[in-house]
């Protein structure tokens, strides 16, 4: 690991002048470090690269698209495989009318529309925060001790650092989004969908798609139903985390 | 063949910006030609399908390269694309003798071409090792990679500390390489030649 670190320091930027110097010296005689770094760096592009595998998803789809509204049309033209051709199509064909018939007869006897409540009760879960999680209070920054006593289940501890760090910043977006969680874990889902609604749907952040996510659950579970649809809609057209997740909602609600 | 709603130009740019409606018209104007061609030299339906998505690929990343010019019309530079991605697909499979029924116009191409399309294979490839990390590991990474710092990561994430972030980050990149070499065949592979 003492390689990545190096690596990835030398990447950010942040090895000291010196250190920068030797790391250059030896990725000019080390073949194989050479190739690591390279493929260090590439793998951080691959994973900054968002526009390439967004153009990627596009080609797809419409390739997907393409095939579906040609399939009836396209010629056969490769001479060696029509007999083939033709039993794989009806074997899929018929495959297709089996599993159609299926979930028809699963759909209507066995589900209907949801109730908002139940798919709340069914999509929601408290946000992962992922972090150390320990018996005594830490000596980090409030929002941190915040997030510390979200993590732990602590709503009402973390509702209240929130409130404080709020009344002491209006901007600060990242506590807002942290409260609307608090609220919504303790019920206070009017509450919540207030503090989810301050940060704005142009927020440059990470947490943006959290924050839309759980805003649609928290419409969800305060019957806002169309609202709440309307949220999931545009978290389908992102083609994000919880695009899927919310096609199902959608269907289910069966809007 | 030349569509009759959008010019070579607005399709480049069509591209470029990702509008869907003119990505459905390079299938409708172009694939035809590349399906042919790949049939006509041992390849499949489904072949033809992955080249001409490649050779998009390909075509986007050269578009995003703003001193490329394109010197000839944009179906015989998509048409000599695919061409060569095909014959470059032929020699990985040992091919050693097909039928060639190219009557259509290409032009010679760098060899950039397969390069580019390389290195995109390995961009999706790293894009699917990625997908298989953590949550955690997938946030920490991607921050990173948008420049975030140490401290900001420690905020975002909700860590108590920066030496925590870093050392979280390391292990997380580790895990994401010692992925990719396990899977990939690095004796094949080169990077960095993009």
């Amino acid at each position: 690991m003492e390689t990545t670190k190096l690596i990835e320091e030398y990447l950010c930027g942040t090895l000291n002048e010196p250190k920068r110097k030797q790391f250059e010296e030896r990725l000019a005689g080390d073949s194989e470090l050479s190739r690591l770094y390279e493929l260090h760096k590439e793998v951080n592009e691959g994973i900054r690269d968002q526009e390439f595998h967004q153009f990627r998803s596009l080609v797809k789809q419409v390739d997907a698209d393409y095939f579906e509204a040609q399939h009836e049309s396209l010629p056969v033209e490769h001479p060696l495989k029509p007999a083939f051709r033709y039993k794989s199509m009806l074997q899929y064909a018929a495959l297709f009318l089996v599993l159609v018939g299926t979930a028809a007869i699963l759909r209507f006897t066995f589900f209907t529309e949801a109730k908002p409540g139940k798919l709340f009760d069914q999509y929601y879960t408290p946000y992962n925060t992922d972090i150390v999680m320990r018996s005594t209070q830490t000596e980090g920054t409030a929002l941190e001790n915040a997030i510390v006593d979200y993590g732990r289940g602590d709503y009402s501890a973390a509702l209240q650092k929130l409130d404080d760090l709020i009344s002491e910043n209006q901007g600060n977006h990242v506590a807002w989004f942290y409260k609307g969680l608090a609220c919504l874990a303790l019920d206070e889902t009017p509450e919540a969908i207030r503090s989810f609604r301050v940060i704005e749907p142009d927020w440059n952040h990470p947490l943006l798609e959290h924050r839309t996510w759980y805003l649609a659950l928290a419409l969800l579970h305060n019957s806002n139903t169309e609202e709440a649809v309307a949220v999931f809609n545009d978290i389908t057209e992102h083609k994000g985390y919880y695009a899927e997740r919310a096609v199902r909602i959608i269907r289910k609600l069966g809007s | 063949m030349r569509s009759v709603k959008f010019s070579d130009k607005e399709l480049f740019q069509g591209l470029i910006a990702q509008d869907e409606r003119v990505l459905k018209e390079y299938y409708v104007l172009y694939f035809q030609n590349v399906r042919r061609y790949v049939l006509s030299n041992s390849g499949s339906e489904e072949d033809a399908r992955d080249l001409f998505q490649d050779a998009l690929m390909v075509l986007f990343q050269k578009s995003r390269n703003k001193s490329f010019v394109l010197s000839c019309s944009l179906g015989t530079f998509l048409y000599s694309i695919s061409r060569r991605l095909w014959l470059k697909e032929l020699t990985r499979r040992r091919k050693t003798s097909y039928e060639s029924l190219d009557h259509e116009d290409f032009v010679d191409l760098d060899s950039d071409i397969e390069v580019i399309s390389d290195r995109n294979e390995r961009m999706v490839f790293y894009k699917i090792c990625f997908e298989e990390l953590s949550e955690a590991c997938r946030k920490v990474l991607a921050l990173s990679a948008e420049g975030c710092s140490i401290a900001e990561i420690t905020v975002l994430m909700g860590y108590t500390s920066e030496q925590y972030t870093r050392n979280r980050r390391y292990r997380c990149k580790q895990y994401l390489i010692d992925q990719v070499k396990q899977k990939l065949d690095l004796n094949e592979v080169s990077y960095g030649n993009n």
